[in-house]
């Protein structure tokens, strides 16, 4: 029993490496009206319930420069992504003790705060000069939001996000 | 001094982490569009494009099957259109030879159109859409482009019930021509008459035209009614049984004219 409870996280890292290579290849694929999930941010938020806050934050770097780099249509701001990521995940990391306490609903909403301020400042950032901020938030922002949650939502179930043993 | 340094490392490393990330990640805002990148990502791409490929093609036969399904729907709801528009010529160039038959008439033509033609096909009872407001009278002549139709049975107030002449019990007065000769008309089956009783003294010939004789009471002179077909003997020998079609097709009428009641 104790062994299978060990497993679960490697199961999880497994499942999210190949969401990592979902991400990474078959981005276009799993895009629902031109929306994606970001499922970095999925994987990065699992880190910060999981592990040590360093790996987290050396992960948001690495996860975000990655997206920039071999997602296509981030390119023209490299560097974007990994300063929205470590910044919400360093924001993460620093409310951590009052996130982990709070239960249910109220957990649950405040991973979607997360999420969202992440999409809302990335999507305002990248849309900058192109899309109104209102658009980019209705259009973009809220959307990613929703498939981003949607999925963690459904990760969380499987492998709650809650460690009881950190 | 380096042991405070240390301990303010130890205690503050994700802070000082955090730092360092967010000035690379400005550095590398501020390197966009660096040709290294660049040649970075294109490689990557050939590379993905690899792996991308068996999941592309099946994403575009799926998307191929798609458009397929759809340009089928597209493809029947353009034929339909195209039927309809068919239809549309067709019924264009039937009114526009009724106008041109009603301002070359002589007759007085009050146009009308048939609202219903009997519960079941080949109904010789036809209703039409105008009636005594119009000046429809009883036993006014219904005709259409091609020639005679029938008679008001009875009218109402804005539609009128007539009869064809295709009706086994009708007879209609007409004239053979060329020769002249006049006779009694009646149904015989489908859109085909029979004339009896012309003497074999008296030259018929298929090709001929039917027109009414004017010595009826109901129809005027000289509306088309038929063409002859079959010239044969009857039985006894001494007359003509003379076969031959309406002009008018009285399954596919729908519009019809109503002749003046007076007849002119």
């Amino acid at each position: 029993m104790m062994e299978t409870k060990q497993n679960r996280p490697l199961i999880a890292y497994i499942i999210m490496s190949i969401m990592f290579i979902i991400s990474i290849i078959f981005n276009d694929f799993i895009s629902i009206a031109g929306v994606r999930p970001d499922i970095l941010l999925i994987i990065l938020i699992f880190l910060v319930f999981n592990e040590k806050p360093i790996i987290a934050i050396i992960a948001a770097f690495g996860f975000g420069f990655l997206q920039d780099v071999f997602l296509p249509g981030y390119i023209q701001y490299w560097g974007l992504s990994p300063l929205i990521k470590i910044l919400i995940i360093y924001g993460l990391l620093k409310f951590l003790p009052f996130v982990e306490r709070l239960r249910g609903f109220t957990f649950q909403l405040s991973i979607f705060g997360a999420i969202i301020i992440y999409n809302i400042f990335y999507n305002l950032l990248y849309y900058s000069g192109y899309v109104k901020p209102l658009v980019a938030f209705y259009r973009y922002s809220l959307p990613e939001t929703l498939y981003t949650f949607l999925l963690l939502f459904i990760l969380n179930m499987i492998f709650p996000l809650h460690n009881k043993n950190r | 001094m380096l042991s405070k340094l240390y301990d303010f490392i130890i205690r503050k490393h994700l802070e000082i982490l955090t730092v360092i990330f967010v000035f690379i990640s400005l550095i590398l805002l501020s390197q966009t569009e660096n040709h290294v990148v660049l040649r970075v990502q294109s490689s990557w791409q050939d590379v993905s494009v690899f792996l991308k490929k068996p999941a592309a093609e099946q994403h575009r036969k799926k998307k191929v099957i798609e458009e397929n399904k759809q340009l089928r729907m597209d493809v029947f709801r353009l034929n339909q259109e195209v039927a309809r528009l068919q239809n549309l010529g067709t019924e264009n160039e039937r009114l526009r030879e009724m106008i041109g038959f009603r301002d070359t008439s002589h007759y007085e033509l009050l146009p009308s159109l048939i609202v219903y033609k009997g519960f079941k096909n080949g109904s010789s009872v036809i209703t039409i859409d105008k009636g005594r407001d119009e000046g429809v009278r009883k036993d006014n002549v219904i005709v259409d482009k091609e020639g005679l139709v029938g008679r008001i049975l009875s009218p109402g107030k804005r539609t009128s019930i007539a009869s064809m002449i295709i009706e086994p019990d009708v007879r209609v007065s007409v004239r053979i021509n060329p020769s002249r000769v006049y006779g009694i008309l009646k149904w015989h089956h489908g859109n085909t008459f029979v004339i009896e009783d012309i003497p074999t003294t008296i030259d018929i010939q298929p090709g001929w035209t039917v027109t009414t004789s004017g010595l009826s009471e109901v129809y005027p002179p000289d509306i088309p009614v038929g063409v002859i077909t079959q010239v044969n003997t009857s039985e006894n020998g001494f007359t003509h049984m003379i076969e031959g079609n309406y002009n008018v097709s009285f399954k596919n009428l729908r519009e019809v004219f109503i002749l003046g009641h007076d007849g002119n």
